[in-house]
Parts: C-alpha cells; sequence; structure tokens
C-alpha cells in the first residue's frame, strides 16, 4: 500500500492531522496527496525546523475547528468514536455514511452543495460521484428515520435539518 | 500529543522520532501503511 492509499484509507474514518514526507516532488503528486486529505506536504531532503514548524502550523489549523461531539436534535455525531446515536440508540452507519452526515451535520440548516460534499467525502475521485451520492443519501435517510432528514434541493445539494416530530 | 510516523525505512524513521521527540510528542512508529492504520 503506498502512502497515497493509506491516506485515503485513513481519511474514510479519521481527520487526524496528516503530513506527507516524500522524495516525489512532482507538483500532480503533491496535488493529490492533498486532495485526498492530505493537510501539508514536505519533499525530502526536509530541514527538521521546518517540519516541525509544519506539524506545528497544522495543530493550530485542527485544534481550533476540532468539535468531538455534533448534536442535532435528537441525533447526537461522536466524532472522535465515529458513531452516532439516535436518541440514545447506535446507528449503524458505514465510513461513507458517516462522512457525509458528518459533513451535512457540520452545517445543519444549511444547504452543502454537492461538489462540495463529493469534495469532502470522496476526497480525490475523478469519477462522477453524484449517483453514489444519492444512494448513499438515501441509506441514510432510511437509517434516520424522520427525526432528522436530508433535504434535497434539486440541482444544489442537501441540507440537514431536525424534524418537528420524531417519526414524521 | 501523540505523532505516528509511517515508513518503510529504519533510519528515517529513527530521525524524525529523535527531531518530535526532542519537541516534547509521544512518537509511534510502523514500518508499512497497513500496520500504521
Amino acid at each position: 500500500m503506498d502512502g497515497l492509499q493509506v491516506l485515503k484509507r485513513l481519511r474514510e474514518w479519521s481527520e487526524v492531522p496528516v503530513l506527507i514526507l516524500s522524495v516525489r516532488d512532482q507538483e500532480a503528486v503533491k496535488v493529490s496527496a492533498l486532495e485526498a486529505g492530505a493537510d501539508d506536504y514536505v519533499t525530502k531532503p526536509f530541514g527538521t525546523a521546518e517540519l516541525l514548524a509544519r506539524l506545528h502550523a497544522i495543530l493550530r489549523r485542527k485544534a481550533s475547528t476540532d468539535e468531538p461531539e455534533i448534536v442535532i436534535g435528537p441525533l447526537t455525531l461522536d466524532l472522535l468514536h465515529h458513531t452516532a446515536l439516535l436518541d440514545g440508540q447506535l446507528v449503524k452507519l458505514t465510513p461513507t455514511e458517516f462522512a457525509l452526515l458528518k459533513l451535512l451535520a457540520r452545517h445543519a440548516g444549511k444547504i452543502v452543495t454537492q461538489k462540495q460534499i463529493v469534495r469532502e467525502v470522496w476526497p480525490g475521485s475523478n469519477t462522477d460521484a453524484s449517483l453514489a451520492l444519492r444512494v448513499h443519501v438515501n441509506h441514510l435517510r432510511s437509517k434516520l428515520g424522520g427525526a432528522v432528514s436530508v433535504k434535497n434541493e434539486p440541482g444544489i445539494g442537501y441540507r440537514l435539518e431536525a424534524g418537528l416530530q420524531p417519526g414524521l | 500529543m501523540t505523532a505516528l510516523i509511517i515508513d518503510d525505512e529504519a533510519q528515517i524513521r529513527r530521525l524524525l522520532k529523535l527531531a518530535l521527540e526532542s519537541k516534547g510528542f509521544v512518537v509511534r512508529e510502523a514500518a508499512a501503511g497497513q500496520l500504521g492504520l
């Protein structure tokens, strides 16, 4: 497994900061690593001071955005353990469904565009993921019931809303 | 703060480990991506 594959696998479930250190300095390689979720890319040979400074910069950025938990009505997302609870009951989600729900939950009540979703949930993907997105949204809907709903804004994207009444 | 170093070259890992530990990181190592995950 090369570094890029490791990164992609990791990003299926973790937002942990990643710095890639590589001898490959072609722009395309750097771009694909960053698109796949790397926080920074340093080429060998590297200066230790620069490396440490870059690590600290990543950690500063991450520290300000990390929220271990998102609560929307009856839904609680535990970002640390990658679990979703609905009315206190564990909802079984695939890594992709969790990533999708997390993204929508971070912007609850607001529209997240299809493009943004594809970029964050399927990073580095070149294929048209809009069909896959529809399928995953439908899975999420059936798992969440009516308590929290994923609204479609046709042609734009999706919006997560707490339902007015459970079961509606 | 903990850092995980994934690299197949032991020398690179050692070098990074020393640098990171000197700055107070707790360092873990993996010699392959699969192990790192």
